[in-house]
C-alpha cells in the first residue's frame, strides 16, 4: 500500500511535468493549483460586486457588467473552484485510500483537466451574463457576440466532469477487497462517479441546444419560436439538482478520511456512512423540481411529491452529520486534533453544513418558497453556507492536510489560525447577513436597490464581511507560498495522533497516511 | 519554481481576467447607465429618499403610498359625479360598476339567484395580455366575464374604476408598490395558470373601468385591459378625466401590429399618439369586420382609423415595409 510521505515535490516537478504528467500527484496539485486561482478570480469578482452592493444606487458597476460578474462568480465558483478542487483532492488520496498503487486512467482525469480549463478560458473571454442558472429564454436573448462562449463553455464543462466520473469509477471498481470494506471514501467516490456520469450528459446537451438555438438551427428552448422553457428547466435541473452535491459529496468523503485519521478512532458508524451516501445520490435525482416550485402548471400532487422527496434529503444528511458527531463524542478529542488546522477548519465546515442544512428545510416547503423566499437572498444564504461554509471550507481543511505531504514542510500556524478566524467571522456574517436580507425581501440579482433602512446596514456589513473573507483568503495563499520554503520540516507523520492510543483497523479506518 | 510560476502566472491571470469583465473595458457593456431608480427619482415619479416607509399596517413587504398619492386620489373622486352605488364592494362610494356574485359557475348561480345575466364574456389572460383587451358595455347590462389564466405564471385579476385610475395614472410609470389594492372595485388575488373563475358585473351608469394584473410590473408589460360604454374614451397615459366625451369622427392612427386575434376580432397595435382620442401606447382594439384583419401579422405598419362612439377600428390599411 503506497503510503503518502511527507515530501518536496512541488520543487521537484518541473513545470512541463507539472502541467503534462500523468503522475496522479501532479494532475492533483496542478488542478488545486488552478482551482485556487479560480478561486481568486471568483472571490475577486465577487468582491468588485460586493463595492457595489455596499450602498444603494449605482456607484460605478451598471447592470449589465454587474449581471456579467455575477455570472461569471457563479460559474467559475462552481465548475472552476468547489467541483474540480474537492475531486483533485480525492485524486491525491484515492490510491492510498483503496489501495490501487496510482490513479487508473490517469490520462482521463488529464483530460478532463485540460478541457475544464478550456471552458474557463471562454467563460472568461466570453463574459456572458444570463447567471450560472442560463435560464432559456433568457440565456439566448441576452450577452454580446461573444455568448456562444459561454453556451461552448457549459457544454465543455459537461464533457470535463463525465471524464471525472469515469475515472473515479474505473478507480473504485480497480478496488480488490471486499464490497464490505470498501473504506467510505470508496463510497464517496462511487456516489460522485454515479452523479457525474448521469447527470453531466444533460448538461452537455442543454450548452449544445442553447448554442444551436441561438444559431438559429434549431428553437428547443425558445418560445417564441416554439419552443419550451419547461424542456430546458426539467433538462437543466435534472443535472443542476445533482451538480450541487458534485461538490458536496467529495467534501463528505474527505472529511470520512481526515476525521477517523485526527481522532484515531474508526466512525462511529460505517454502515450510516453508506447507506447515506447512496440515498443521497437516489434522492438527487428525483427532487430537482423543487428548483422552480412553484411549478403551477404541474398537479399539485407532482408538486407535493417533489416537495416531501426534497424534505427527504434530511435523511441522508442527517444520518452523516450524526456519524460526525457520535465519532467525536464517543471519546475526548486527541490534543493533536485540537491543535490542527485541518481538523479546526472540519469543524467549521461542519458547523456551517448544519446552519445551512436547517434553513433549507424551509426552502423545501413550497408555500414558505413561494410566498417568502423565492429569489430572495435567503437562497444565495444557503448555499454559500453549504458552498463556501462546508465545500469551500472541507477543500482548504484537504489542501492544509496534504500540504507536507507535497512541500515536505508545514504550513505557518500563526498565517493559518489568522485565516481560519478571518474566515469563520466573515462567512457566518456573510451567511447571516443574506439570511436577515432574505427574510427582509431583498431581490437576487439586482445591482441598485432602495434605501431602506434595513437594507443598506445588511448590505454595507455583508461587503465587510466578505471582505474579511478575501483576507482570509489573502494570508491562505501567503501561507501556502512562504511555508513551501520557510515552513519547519514535515515530520514523518505529520498528523500522528498525541493523546490517545490509535486505534485503527476497521473499515472505516483511514488508508491514507 | 512551481510555486513562483503559480504566483506570478495566477496573478496575471486574475488580473487580467479582471481587466476584461471590468465595466470599462467593453464599449457594448455600458449601455446602462445610472440606475433606474435615480431615473425614477429625477423624473419625479418616486418619492425621495427618506420619504418612503415600509407599511405597519400592511405587512413588511407592502410600502406607504406618498401623501401626495392621498391627495391627488381625494382630488380625483371628488371630480366624479356621485350617484349610488346599487351593489357591491371596494371602489369607493360610486364605482359605477357593481359586483353581483363571484367564484365557480355553481357559486355564481347560488349567488344570483333570479337575477338574469345579459351576455357573457371569456376572458383569458396570459404573458404579458389580456385576451379581449377591450370590452364595449352598455350601461344597465349585466355581464358574466369568465376569466381563465391561460399562462405560465400566477396573475391576479383586477377592475378599478377610470376615476380611481386618474389619481393611480403615474402609477404606470413606476413599480407596483404604491398601487392600493383597496381602491379596486374587485379584486381576484391569485389566478394559477390554468384557473378560472367568474365575475358577474352590473354596468350601472356610462363610463370606463380598467382591468389589470397588479402582480409587480404585469401591468406594465400589458397586462391590462379596458370595459367601456360607447361613447367614453379612456386616454390611458393620462386619466385624468374620467369619461371623457370622444371626438365625433372617425379618427386615424398608425402603428405597428403586435398580435392579430381572428377569433375575438382583435388587433393588438403598438400605436402612435391618435390625435383627441389617446396617447401612444399598446392596446388591443375590436375591429368592425373580420376582413380587416386578413393578411395582416405581427411587424407590419398599419394605417387605421377607430371610431370613437364605439371604439372599434372601422378602416385599416397595411403600408408598404
Amino acid at each position: 500500500m503506497p503510503l503518502l510521505k511527507p515530501e518536496d515535490l512541488l520543487g521537484r516537478l518541473t513545470l512541463g511535468e507539472l502541467l503534462f504528467s500523468n503522475d496522479y500527484r501532479a494532475i492533483a496539485i496542478k488542478t488545486i493549483l488552478t482551482s485556487l486561482v479560480m478561486l481568486a478570480l471568483g472571490g475577486l469578482f465577487a468582491l468588485t460586486f460586493r463595492a457595489e452592493l455596499a450602498a444603494p444606487g449605482i456607484q460605478f458597476l451598471a447592470a449589465r457588467p454587474y449581471l456579467g460578474l455575477l455570472t461569471v462568480h457563479g460559474m467559475i465558483m462552481v465548475f472552476g473552484f468547489l467541483i474540480p478542487i474537492v475531486i483533485a483532492i480525492c485524486y491525491y488520496m484515492l490510491p492510498g485510500s483503496l489501495k490501487t498503487g496510482g490513479l487508473h486512467w490517469a490520462r482521463t482525469a488529464q483530460a478532463s483537466y485540460w478541457t475544464l480549463a478550456l471552458a474557463a478560458l471562454l467563460l472568461i473571454v466570453g463574459r456572458p451574463d444570463f447567471t450560472w442558472t442560463v435560464y432559456a429564454p433568457m440565456s439566448l436573448r441576452v450577452g454580446g457576440e461573444l455568448v456562444w462562449m459561454g453556451y461552448v463553455a457549459v457544454a465543455l464543462v459537461g464533457i470535463s466532469e463525465f471524464l471525472a466520473g469515469l475515472v473515479l469509477l474505473r478507480n473504485v471498481l480497480a478496488w480488490k477487497g471486499r464490497w464490505s470494506e470498501l473504506p467510505l471514501m470508496g463510497w464517496g467516490m462511487v456516489s460522485e462517479a454515479a452523479l457525474l456520469l448521469l447527470s453531466t450528459p444533460l448538461l452537455f446537451l442543454v450548452g449544445v441546444f442553447l448554442l444551436t438555438d441561438w444559431l438559429g438551427a434549431t428553437a428547443l428552448f425558445d418560445p417564441v419560436r416554439g419552443g419550451s422553457t419547461t424542456t430546458f428547466l426539467w433538462m437543466f435541473w435534472f443535472y443542476g439538482h445533482p451538480a450541487v452535491y458534485l461538490p458536496l459529496v467529495p467534501a463528505i468523503a474527505i472529511l470520512y478520511t481526515l476525521l477517523p485519521r485526527f481522532l484515531g478512532r474508526p466512525m462511529w458508524s460505517y454502515a450510516s456512512g453508506v447507506v447515506a451516501f447512496l440515498l443521497l445520490v437516489v434522492l438527487s435525482f428525483i427532487v430537482f423540481h423543487h428548483h422552480f416550485q412553484p411549478d403551477v402548471t404541474k398537479h399539485t400532487w407532482v408538486q407535493r411529491a417533489f416537495q416531501i422527496l426534497t424534505l427527504f434529503i434530511f435523511i441522508p444528511s442527517t444520518l452523516h452529520v450524526f456519524n460526525w458527531i457520535a465519532t467525536l463524542w464517543q471519546d475526548r478529542i486527541p490534543a493533536s486534533a485540537r491543535a490542527a488546522l485541518p481538523f479546526k477548519f472540519m469543524m467549521g465546515a461542519i458547523f456551517f453544513l448544519i446552519l445551512g442544512g436547517v434553513t433549507g428545510y424551509l426552502n423545501a416547503q413550497i408555500s414558505v418558497d413561494s410566498e417568502f423566499i423565492h429569489n430572495t437572498y435567503w437562497i444565495p444564504a444557503h448555499f454559500h453556507a453549504m458552498f463556501l461554509g462546508f465545500v469551500g471550507q472541507m477543500a482548504v481543511a484537504g489542501i492544509y492536510y496534504l500540504y507536507p505531504y507535497f512541500t515536505g514542510r508545514m504550513y505557518g500556524e500563526r498565517l493559518g489560525n489568522a485565516h481560519f478566524w478571518l474566515w469563520q467571522l466573515g462567512i457566518f456574517a456573510k451567511v447571516m447577513l443574506m439570511y436577515a436580507l432574505g427574510y427582509a425581501y431583498f431581490a437576487r440579482w439586482v445591482v441598485d436597490y432602495l434605501p431602506l433602512a434595513q437594507w443598506t446596514t445588511a448590505q454595507w456589513w455583508l461587503t465587510v464581511a466578505a471582505y474579511l473573507i478575501g483576507l482570509g483568503f489573502i494570508l491562505f495563499i501567503a501561507n501556502l507560498a512562504l511555508s513551501a520554503r520557510r515552513g519547519a520540516r514535515a515530520p514523518d507523520d505529520p498528523w500522528a495522533v498525541v493523546d490517545v492510543e490509535a486505534d485503527f483497523g476497521s473499515a472505516a479506518a483511514p488508508a491514507v497516511k | 519554481m512551481v510555486i513562483r510560476v503559480w504566483l506570478v502566472g495566477g496573478f496575471l491571470v486574475v488580473v487580467a481576467a479582471w481587466l476584461l469583465m471590468v465595466p470599462w473595458s467593453p464599449p457594448a457593456y455600458q449601455d446602462v447607465p445610472g440606475s433606474m431608480i435615480e431615473g425614477y427619482r429625477s423624473s419625479g415619479l418616486m418619492p425621495a429618499p427618506g420619504k418612503l416607509e415600509m407599511s405597519r399596517e400592511i405587512g413588511h413587504d407592502v410600502f406607504e403610498v406618498p401623501a401626495s398619492d392621498a391627495g391627488h386620489l381625494k382630488e380625483a373622486l371628488s371630480r366624479t359625479p356621485v350617484t349610488k352605488p346599487e351593489a357591491g364592494h371596494g371602489g369607493g362610494e360610486d364605482a359605477g360598476l357593481s359586483i353581483l356574485a363571484e367564484g365557480t359557475p355553481e357559486e355564481v348561480q347560488k349567488a344570483l339567484g333570479t337575477t338574469a345575466i345579459d351576455r357573457t364574456i371569456e376572458i383569458s389572460m396570459n404573458e404579458w395580455s389580456f385576451r379581449p383587451g377591450h370590452l364595449t358595455v352598455k350601461a344597465g347590462e349585466v355581464i358574466r366575464l369568465a376569466v381563465r389564466n391561460a399562462g405560465h405564471t400566477p396573475h391576479e385579476f383586477m377592475l378599478m374604476s377610470a376615476e380611481a385610475m386618474s389619481a393611480l395614472d403615474y402609477r404606470l410609470e413606476r413599480a407596483d408598490w404604491s398601487l392600493l389594492e383597496h381602491e379596486a372595485i374587485f379584486e381576484k388575488p391569485i389566478v394559477l395558470p390554468g384557473d378560472r373563475f367568474e365575475v358577474v358585473v352590473k354596468v350601472d351608469r356610462p363610463g370606463g373601468w380598467m382591468f389589470m394584473c397588479m402582480l409587480p410590473y404585469h401591468m406594465q408589460l400589458g397586462l391590462m385591459g379596458m370595459l367601456m360604454t360607447p361613447g367614453v374614451s379612456m386616454d390611458m397615459s393620462a386619466m385624468g378625466h374620467g369619461g371623457t366625451p370622444a371626438a365625433t369622427g372617425p379618427v386615424e392612427g398608425r402603428g405597428t401590429v403586435v398580435a392579430v386575434d381572428p377569433a375575438s376580432g382583435e388587433i393588438v397595435l403598438d400605436h402612435e399618439a391618435i390625435e383627441g382620442l389617446m396617447d401612444a401606447m399598446t392596446m388591443g382594439y375590436p375591429v368592425a369586420s373580420g376582413e380587416l384583419l386578413k393578411g395582416l401579422k405581427p411587424g407590419d405598419a398599419v394605417r387605421f382609423s377607430i371610431d370613437p362612439a364605439t371604439s372599434k377600428i372601422v378602416a385599416m390599411e397595411r403600408l408598404s415595409q
